[in-house]
């Protein structure tokens, strides 16, 4: 799949967005309830520590083939603003 | 007899190698002189004592812990670098036998842990520094953590939830028995009660192989012979050490207060000695050899008639073996002819970092269980007047031992080690 092709679809859906945050998130904290991952929800609220964190981060972003400082997800409240945060870099420079 | 302050006891074991990952199985492989050498082609180094290939979840699984102990290991280390996974299923199973799994009945701030090794990881931070020259930008944040020797004893503290003393110990091939030591004199000067002492698995990587085959010291890979013959400690067709994958721990106890409690009496770690060489080299020196046993008789409290058996460094290296075998004939002091002489590192190759600590499990082994290990490849024996167990086991019921473990930079040490049922 062409990483043009990845982007878009992405786009098209936040909820890509969450299931790779969500897929990360599985695989830092082996046997969590995955019921417990909602959008209100933060990694901090799941159990992770900031290392941890800042690991799903590292993972999310390369999988969504993404470059930029951690600190600019530092604003994010919970897993909604993780994902709004992804879909705007996602987007582009000039998207806002 | 020692004063019960000056000995500790070993309450548990835990063994984690290519010929064994549990402690009966380790038992019987020693006792059949079953080897765990095998050749993986494409893997540097190629030929060595290789644990199987097991994902981390399976080794939890057939640990069959307790639900709550399985989900810990798992969220504590399914990430962490191999030889911390080994380290922490070594230490879990030895904690288990010691019976301080349920609800311990000891205060966390007297428990210590002390890890055997340095450059631990070696192989892991090669293979993260192959990825990050490719892509430095997602290297995970936990790499901070995992690259550290020390990850092995924070790991360990949070799982069996230590909060006294710890360490590594780094002594090159002798780092097992300067931790099985420094335990010792943890318990010894009261600074703790308990201490889980872990020889870490070696994870050594292509440079560190290469380098250890350019020095002459590690076995190139024969592709026409048969793995299992390759490692011949003590006989004159020796061609250099065979890597050995490999973890263990021991869980030491002040005697007086594992005795309260009711501990598993697995043996008693006596004493011992740490001789430096004035020498930087990786060429062992049979005085410096001597030195250490003398002196780890002496700060045992037994003397040389008690010893019955030695697990010898004895890697198979050329020039290695002849070395300990003259300082152990200096040592003994002419009863060479009577005491006991074996090399587990055959069987498991050489563990390096965690052999000491590999090797006293299976000192305490063969003590309590009444046999001595084979060396199956010891067919002509490079000196004739010791008595070498050779390669058959033998039923023989020893009481003290030594172990002796040397490394490169001059590191020569001896423990002693005795059977269960002191008191």
């Amino acid at each position: 799949m062409g990483v043009c092709t990845l982007y878009e679809e992405l786009l098209m859906d936040k909820q890509e967005i969450l299931a790779v945050i969500k897929r990360h998130i599985e695989e830092v904290i082996p046997g969590i309830d995955l019921g417990r991952i909602t959008l209100e929800t933060s990694l901090r609220d799941l159990g992770a520590n900031s290392i941890d964190r800042a690991d799903i981060l590292i993972m999310t972003m390369e999988r969504l083939r993404l470059k930029f400082p951690l600190t600019e997800l530092a604003g994010a409240k919970n897993l909604q603003g993780l994902v709004d945060c992804f879909a705007r870099k996602l987007a582009g420079p000039d998207s806002g | 007899m020692m004063q019960d302050t000056n000995v500790a006891q070993v309450t548990g074991l835990g063994v984690v190698t290519s010929i064994g990952e549990d402690v009966a199985s380790f038992a019987r492989a020693l006792k059949n002189g079953v080897s765990g050498v095998s050749r993986r082609e494409g893997r540097i180094p190629a030929l060595g004592g290789f644990l199987p290939d097991a994902a981390f979840e399976n080794r939890v699984a057939n640990l069959a812990l307790p639900e709550t102990w399985s989900r810990k290991l798992l969220r504590l280390l399914r990430r962490a670098p191999y030889s911390v996974q080994i380290s922490a299923l070594a230490c879990l199973a030895a904690w288990r036998a010691a019976g301080l799994l349920e609800r311990a009945p000891i205060d966390p701030t007297r428990v210590g842990v002390v890890v055997a090794g340095q450059n631990i990881s070696a192989g892991f931070q090669f293979r993260a520094m192959e990825r990050f020259r490719a892509e430095p930008d997602y290297l995970p944040a936990s790499y901070g953590l995992h690259f550290l020797d020390t990850d092995h004893v924070g790991s360990l503290s949070e799982l069996i939830g230590a909060c006294g003393e710890g360490c590594t110990t780094g002594g090159a091939s002798a780092s097992g028995n300067l931790a099985l030591l420094t335990g010792l004199r943890l318990i010894r000067q009261k600074l703790i009660d308990v201490c889980a002492v872990v020889g870490a698995l070696a994870d050594v990587s292509p440079v560190e192989s290469h380098a250890f085959q350019q020095m002459g010291a590690m076995h190139h890979t024969d592709l026409e012979a048969n793995p299992a013959s390759l490692c011949r400690p003590f006989d004159a067709n020796r061609a250099g050490f065979v890597y050995g994958q490999g973890g263990a721990c021991l869980i030491l106890e002040n005697a007086a207060l594992a005795r309260q409690r009711g501990a598993p009496d697995c043996g008693a770690v006596l004493g011992g000695a740490i001789c430096l060489d004035g020498n930087r080299s990786s060429d062992l020196r049979s005085a410096g050899v001597a030195r250490a046993m003398r002196g780890a008789i002496r700060a045992a409290g037994v003397t040389l008639d008690d010893i019955d058996y030695i697990n010898a460094h004895a890697a198979g290296s050329f020039l290695g073996d002849e070395r300990e075998v003259a300082g152990i004939k200096q040592a003994l002091d002419g009863r060479h002819g009577q005491v006991w002489l074996n090399s587990t590192k055959e069987l498991t190759g050489h563990c390096l970092w965690g052999a000491g600590v590999v090797e006293a499990a299976a000192v305490l082994i063969q003590l309590n269980e009444g046999f001595l290990h084979p060396n199956p490849n010891l067919e002509q024996p490079l000196d004739p007047e010791c008595r070498f167990v050779g390669p058959q086991a033998r039923e023989v019921r020893c009481r003290t031992a030594l172990s002796n473990s040397h490394g490169f930079g001059g590191f020569n040490t001896s423990v002693v080690l005795q059977a269960s049922g002191r008191s």
